[in-house]
């Protein structure tokens, strides 16, 4: 069920990448909103802006123009350590390449977030093994991510994304290394994590991927060419 | 938060062993010489401390001022002690000692010579000594008594009670035990076997209880707390001039215990230091060589960036600010640094006998000393903090976006600071690899210095009553034993001087001109025996006319501008002497000095002031062969005396001590310091093969050989080490030069010895390069184009 709140409104974003000689403009006074609970899905050709887009809105880079507002309060000034306090305690990120941390095993990079976040040591273990259990991947909690498979890898991605319980996953081509088996249960995955109310925003070339989503945003140019309701 | 930084740092380590491997090599290394000199230093710097009120003790001197020639003088008059005591409260106790006497003790029929200082009862209340058997209160009281150390109690008398005991000394003069104290400790700078108390009721006491002016005492005081060293001085000059008010070649001063071992040397009147300039120097070197494997760690670390970068970019994702994460690498460095500590320490253990032996000390490593584990904590934290900054500060700058897209840094701003870490590293090598062989240099050009005599083949034997009274039959049965060249006597050892005083008067002499002579007494053969050659007229002959006769060395012919000295005539006290010859200059003290002036004069028969015989041997004799020859002539006529032998060429050679041993340290830290470079250099090699590896392979493709390839990365590096070179050559210079000026007789600094420096550093740096070079030169360049 669609609620009418907006958690991300973004107006005239604008966001430019410079070197010594070129001025790239990678968003162009790009607007969208995003409500809670929804599951968005933002597709566009290589460079239209789709990584750019995502980043800000995950609050790891700031745009150079426009306004986001985040759960009703305007972000695009914020400092870095402002943007990182609000994005450890609302955002879970999925990879295309996981970025598990090879040193570190399934339990302890799932705990990563929560330690982040200051939880009580007994209180992270209940709640990674929660999650664990919820994935279905208890069984390799104590193995590093080099004894996974790909499909799961990027499970255990997702367990990491939401064991902190945020109010928003961005999901930058959750499936691009997966195969099709793998691939889709991923999809369903986070169409069951959109459906107990995490709103979900993903990055996908794929139509088939973006067909799990509730709406879909077509970038071309840094800038918003074409909404597709999906019914 | 902390375990789990703990846990990454470790499993870090664990995974990159290679990585691991190299700084924690560096890193021992580092720590371990730092540990060894942090010991070495901390024994230096704690010389006397050990006696109870070690900042209320000093020592009595002078400057004595004769024009031409200032130097500091420590004898002093036997009453200064009596009227420091009783006339000024401010000084508690006046110590009274002579210089170090080598007394022979008989103990049934065993012999043995021991250091002795003759004392009053003050010296055992400035300083302290710790008492095995008997009191302090006791032990002097009677003038017959002797105070012996430990090991010298175990000499005379095993496991037996010395108490009470009794020991002949100097064949003449029995000495009860009335006190066995523990041995000065190795940082005492007074040092002595036993102590003996004055006697003062002999003549000899009587009259220096009274002398005012010529003496040869030692003289130290302990003054109340509080009281300034200016004040001491202002009042032992004060009690000097009030008894000679007329003496204006002398002032008196207080020289405080506290600079006695380390600023030890003095130079025209003036304090100019010691080992307190090792102590400074070796402190520097350990400095130097942490930050070396310092430096190599944070090469290493990030030239790991492109793997350690996405670990940044999750964490930072995932919620960790910048000051986590810098605290995390933080404790991964601070972690390398308590694991390379726990190996140095092993190692510390393992090596200090060779250490002790090669800084000739009995250092130890003792846990239980809290200044220890203070020390230990400042290289941890110092090591750990230096080498994690750069790491964790360069690190945990990254940004999330661009290292999770796979892109790290590498414009100037990530690459200049590491070229710079990789210049001071080769400019601190090239500077003490340079200063080594200079110092290497300046100790064979003394030791090449012509001597003035022959030390080789010539033994010397202390001249006793008993071979003075015998010595024409002495001589005769060693010049018949067919091996000896030659033998006379001498006053002192000619590896010593005994005697300095203003010298002679003579016709012509510049008003007012005060030129400080050593004195030197012999009998006939002086220039055969000794080997030294006589540059104009002749040697004694032992004719009756050469007790008026005189010699001059060089030195003196120049400092007193003479022409034509031969059969001039010199007054010296009340007699007149005629220069009969004139001797090449004989190094006698430091062979780092000028030869100071010196007139010899001629004894004969049984003189007093005939205290060495000088054997020379000929050529090709074996000194074990000679020396049970010459026993045994000795034995016979001297039985009762303890036959000791001096190989001149050794003693000279001791001379060369403490440059020796700086020389010997420094060689060794030097060729760690370079080794660590090289680590680290080849760290920083892997860093740009990583960075270039899709470039070599792309040059490969278009056709460029391995030399071309191996030449591309040297370059690089070869810039650098050049940069370094520039840099380290005149620094080096600069200070080496200022470190040889302290030689009156030193080499002269050649350009040469850096173009050697630069050309072995340049060819290092070109090996170990291309070794790290070569397997990406080597590699399949689809390898290296299909990881893309």
């Amino acid at each position: 069920m669609v609620k009418e709140e907006k958690m991300i409104k973004i107006t005239d974003l604008e966001k430019f990448y410079r070197t010594e000689e070129v001025e790239t403009v990678a968003l162009n006074k790009l607007s969208l909103e995003v409500k809670k609970g929804e599951f968005v899905a933002i597709m566009g050709p290589s460079g239209c802006g789709k990584s750019t887009l995502l980043n800000i809105i995950g609050m790891l880079d700031d745009p150079d123009g426009g306004s986001y507002v985040f759960n009703g309060t305007e972000i695009a000034h914020y400092s870095e350590r402002k943007r990182a306090d609000l994005r450890k305690h609302n955002i879970g990120f999925v990879f295309q390449s996981f970025n598990l941390i090879d040193e570190l095993t399934v339990f302890e990079n799932v705990e990563l977030p929560l330690i982040y976040t200051g939880v009580a040591a007994a209180d992270r273990a209940k709640r990674v093994e929660e999650v664990l259990d919820k994935m279905q991947i208890m069984h390799r909690r104590n193995h590093y991510p080099q004894q996974l498979s790909g499909g799961q890898q990027q499970r255990v991605a997702i367990a990491r994304a939401v064991v902190n319980k945020p109010k928003l996953i961005l999901a930058d081509e959750p499936t691009g290394n997966l195969d099709s088996s793998n691939g889709n249960e991923v999809m369903e995955l986070l169409t069951d994590l959109n459906e107990q109310g995490t709103t979900i925003v993903m990055v996908t070339h794929s139509e088939h991927d973006a067909r799990y989503s509730h709406r879909i945003i077509r970038l071309l140019d840094g800038h918003t060419v074409m909404e597709n309701i999906m019914i | 938060m902390f375990k789990n930084y703990l846990k990454i740092a470790w499993r870090n380590l664990v995974r990159n062993k290679g990585f691991a491997f190299t700084n924690l090599l560096g890193l021992t290394i580092g720590i371990t010489c730092a540990m060894f000199i942090f010991l070495w230093v901390k024994d230096e710097v704690s010389f006397d401390k050990f006696n109870t009120g070690y900042n209320n003790i000093f020592q009595a001197v002078a400057t004595r001022d004769f024009k031409n020639n200032v130097f500091t003088d420590e004898n002093m008059v036997f009453p200064l002690a009596t009227e420091l005591k009783t006339g000024y409260p401010n000084i508690e106790q006046a110590a009274v000692t002579t210089q170090t006497q080598s007394n022979l003790f008989n103990l049934g029929n065993s012999k043995l010579k021991r250091d002795v200082l003759y004392v009053n009862e003050d010296f055992l209340k400035v300083f302290t000594w710790k008492f095995v058997k008997g009191n302090a209160a006791q032990a002097l009281k009677d003038p017959s008594s002797i105070v012996i150390t430990q090991s010298s109690a175990k000499a005379f008398f095993g496991d037996a009670d010395p108490i009470n005991k009794t020991l002949k000394m100097n064949n003449d003069q029995s000495v009860k035990v009335s006190a066995v104290v523990a041995d000065p400790p190795g940082n005492s700078t007074v040092r002595f076997d036993a102590l003996i108390p004055i006697n003062y009721s002999s003549p000899q006491a009587k009259q220096d209880m009274n002398e005012w002016v010529n003496s040869s005492w030692r003289v130290y005081v302990k003054v109340k707390e509080g009281t300034t060293e200016a004040e001491v001085s202002r009042i032992i000059n004060g009690v000097m001039k009030k008894h000679n008010p007329n003496e204006k070649l002398s002032t008196y001063f207080a020289y405080p215990m506290s600079k006695w071992h380390l600023y030890h040397d003095f130079k025209d009147g003036k304090n100019v230091g010691g080992m307190i300039e090792y102590v400074r120097l070796f402190s520097i070197i350990a400095l130097v060589i942490l930050l070396i494997a310092c430096v190599n760690f944070m090469n290493l670390s990030t030239a790991r960036s492109e793997k350690r970068a996405k670990e940044v970019g999750i964490r930072k994702t995932l919620g960790s600010d910048k000051k986590q994460l810098v605290i995390q690498f933080f404790a991964e460095s601070m972690i390398l640094s308590l694991i390379a500590f726990v190996l140095s320490v092993i190692l510390v253990v393992a090596l200090m006998p060779m250490f002790n032996q090669l800084v000739d000390k009995q250092l130890l490593l003792n846990i239980g000393e809290p200044q220890l584990w203070l020390g230990a904590l400042i290289i941890i934290l110092f090591t750990g903090i230096t080498a994690g900054s750069y790491p964790a500060l360069y690190l945990s700058s990254f940004n999330p976006v661009k290292v999770l897209k796979g892109s790290i840094p590498v414009g100037k701003g990530a690459v200049t600071p590491r070229r710079v870490l990789v210049v001071g590293q080769f400019v601190m090598s090239i500077l003490l690899i340079s200063s080594t062989i200079i110092i290497y240099q300046q100790i064979q050009h003394v030791k090449n210095r012509n001597a003035g005599y022959n030390a080789n083949n010539l033994i010397m034997l202390p001249s006793t009553g008993s071979t003075n009274r015998n010595f024409d039959v002495i001589k005769n049965e060693l010049m018949q034993t067919g091996i000896i060249k030659a033998v006379n006597r001498t006053f002192s050892p000619v590896t010593n001087i005994w005697w300095l005083s203003g010298g002679p008067d003579y016709a012509g002499k510049p008003a007012g001109e005060q030129i400080i002579f050593s004195g030197m007494y012999t009998d006939v053969n002086f220039s055969k025996t000794l080997g030294v050659k006589i540059l104009q007229g002749r040697d004694f002959d032992g004719t009756p006319a050469d007790s008026s006769n005189m010699l001059l060395n060089k030195s003196a012919v120049a400092a007193m501008g003479l022409k034509n000295p031969v059969g001039m005539k010199m007054n010296y006290g009340p007699n007149v002497y005629t220069v009969i010859g004139i001797t090449d200059d004989i190094v006698m003290t430091s062979p780092y000095e000028s030869v100071r002036p010196m007139m010899t004069y001629y004894r004969s028969g049984n003189n007093n002031n005939l205290n060495m015989i000088n054997i020379r041997l000929n050529d090709g004799v074996q000194p074990k062969k000679a020396l049970a020859s010459i026993k045994s002539v000795y034995n016979k006529y001297s039985p009762d005396d303890l036959f000791e032998y001096q190989f001149a060429d050794q003693e000279y050679g001791a001379k060369f001590y403490t440059e020796e041993l700086i020389s010997r340290i420094t060689n060794i830290f030097a060729g760690l310091a370079i080794f660590i470079c090289c680590l680290g250099l080849a760290g920083l090699a892997s860093f740009t093969i990583e960075k270039r590896f899709r470039e070599i392979g792309i040059r490969k493709v278009l056709g460029a050989s391995v030399k071309q390839v191996i030449m591309l990365i040297s370059t690089e590096f070869l810039k650098l080490v050049g940069l370094a070179f520039i840099i380290a050559v005149p620094v080096t210079w600069y200070l080496m030069h200022n470190w040889l000026q302290k030689y009156a007789y030193h080499v002269d600094l050649s350009i040469w010895v850096f173009g050697f420096v630069g050309l072995c550093i340049l060819l290092l740096t070109l090996v170990v390069v291309s070794l790290n070079t070569l397997k990406a030169a080597t590699s399949n360049p689809v390898k290296s184009l299909r990881s893309e």
